[in-house]
């Protein structure tokens, strides 16, 4: 098996005090030196490598502020890391939200098109994959009402069934499976579990440690910005409740 | 699909190419605008024609019968590049606002981002074809403007005109997400660069000290040679289409590059 994804010493710095965002600010700034932003950055990922092999199931886990989206963002290219190299080699369908590029005031069906081209589909393309995605979906005649009509888990529904229909070779998900009702709660990862059978790639971000334990391989566990732990998935999660005892949090179901 | 390559090829041979491979992201993102528009408002995409006919009968009214501007055929002689002026302006104040107001696709999506600019005056290029497609035959039939061989000339210029509103777009993109203030000082600038354009006067009638400064108003050298071939059906002067032509370059070139190299940091700015 080769990495479908390797990052090697990933590291990505924010800085801090940007808030001036203003012309009269920069120009304030130019002229007296005190006003200059103090080019004092946060690391928000810290030399990360992370390997995951083509047809696993990667779990990310981690505290919030652990730097899960942003390396999901530097893997997707939406961010470029401040040092350190990313190889991603296969199709890969991010999603770090669902419904993103939804419009409330198109209809379901105009928004699919517009959500598709989004991850660079064609017309054609995505006429093919229509009625897949309003099946998916089970959202039957209101398929051609304003999105804006759409109660969130309609909308949630709708994003997943696009996302599920792209077929990409990697699915990265930030998150996305906590949202929806059971039922298609079950559907979803139904369908990721037919994805992986036919030797797709998951990675996915999530604060769920049983499900992680049920339905992935490995599992990484990011802290503080670093990886804390990789290996199989349950080593990983009872190092991180180890964690969590030690400092006194708890961890979601 | 393609592939979401991680570091995409920075090169401008390497960006067209992905920009091209999201041709039909343009298309939704342009379907999208003008969909939401006529969907908001009662009268939809009328209004945005409404809005400029209403201000051509003002100044017209003014500039003709208060100031009483000693221009024959007053009308025809502004039309087209008051035309001109809104599509440009709209495009350049829409785009300065195209990456903030799209902030939530540009986080979560890897796509090239020199897309929102172009759909954004490609929106406004919509209404400009249909503005145009009312006024130019109302001149021809009832304003006694003769289509003629300067038509080319028309279309080469409105086509140079459309290249430059879009490098200037680029420019406005990207300063946009860099200076929040942009547009403030955007509602300040564009009035200045109105009134700088000979849109209602000519050039000739400016005093002479404010005419190198109305020459170097990049504006001035696209719609005085559209109106020229226009009008009176003739070639433009060889200074204006040397104008038209290094401001189109010069536009080009920096606008594109500044877009490469800022639109990968727009993420960490949103």
């Amino acid at each position: 098996m080769s990495s479908i994804i390797a990052c090697d010493g990933v590291s990505k710095a924010f800085p801090l005090h940007r808030h001036r965002r203003l012309l009269k600010d920069r120009v304030l700034a130019a002229l007296r030196p005190q006003l200059r932003p103090s080019g004092e950055v946060y690391w928000v990922l810290r030399e990360v490598t992370l390997a995951v092999e083509a047809g696993e199931a990667l779990a990310i886990i981690g505290p919030n502020g652990a730097g899960k989206t942003t390396l999901f963002r530097i893997i997707s290219g939406i961010l470029q890391p401040t040092s350190g190299r990313v190889h991603v080699g296969g199709r890969l369908a991010p999603l770090l939200a669902l419904g993103v590029g939804f419009h409330e005031e198109l209809t379901g069906r105009e928004n699919i098109y517009l959500c598709a081209s989004l991850f660079g589909f064609t017309t054609r393309e995505i006429r093919t994959l229509e009625p897949a995605i309003i099946e998916f979906s089970e959202l039957g005649r209101f398929i051609d009402e304003a999105t804006k009509t759409y109660s969130s888990g309609m909308q949630v529904r709708l994003g997943f069934a696009i996302a599920a229909q792209l077929s990409p070779d990697i699915f990265l998900m930030d998150e996305v499976l906590a949202v929806g009702d059971e039922h298609f709660q079950q559907k979803c990862l139904a369908h990721l579990d037919r994805q992986r059978q036919r030797g797709r790639t998951l990675l996915i971000a999530t604060h769920s440690l049983t499900f992680v334990e049920e339905m992935f391989d490995r599992a990484a566990l990011l802290f503080g910005g670093g990886v804390a732990a990789i290996g199989p998935a349950k080593e990983v999660t009872a190092r991180y409740r180890e964690i969590l005892a030690q400092t006194g949090t708890r961890p979601s179901p | 699909m393609p592939g979401a390559a991680v570091t995409p090829n920075q090169s401008l041979s390497g960006r067209l190419a992905r920009l091209l491979a999201y041709r039909t992201l343009v298309k939704y993102l342009l379907l999208k605008d003008i969909k939401v528009k006529s969907r908001g408002t009662y009268l939809g995409v009328a209004w945005t024609l409404l809005n400029p006919l209403l201000t051509i009968i003002v100044y017209f009214v003014i500039f003709r019968h208060v100031f009483r501007v000693a221009i024959p055929n007053y009308l025809p002689f502004f039309l087209l590049g008051f035309l001109m002026w809104v599509f440009f302006s709209r495009s350049v104040s829409a785009a300065a606002q195209c990456i903030l107001a799209s902030g939530g696709i540009v986080k979560q999506s890897p796509f090239p981002l020199e897309t929102l600019p172009l759909a954004t005056v490609l929106y406004h290029l919509f209404h400009h074809a249909v503005a145009l497609g009312i006024a130019l035959p109302l001149m021809f039939i009832f304003w006694g403007v003769k289509p003629g061989r300067g038509l080319v000339w028309v279309g080469l210029v409105l086509l140079a005109f459309v290249g430059f509103t879009l490098a200037a777009a680029l420019w406005l993109a990207t300063l946009g997400v860099f200076f929040r203030d942009s547009r403030d000082i955007l509602e300040v600038a564009l009035p200045i660069l109105f009134w700088g354009t000979p849109i209602f006067y000519t050039t000739e009638m400016a005093p002479g000290i404010v005419r190198p400064i109305l020459a170097a108003n990049p504006l001035s050298s696209f719609i005085v040679a559209a109106r020229v071939s226009l009008l009176e059906g003739q070639t433009p002067s060889l200074e204006h289409v040397l104008g038209m032509g290094c401001w189109l370059v010069l536009a080009l070139a920096s606008g594109v590059w500044v877009f490469s190299r800022y639109s990968p940091r727009f993420v960490e700015e949103l």
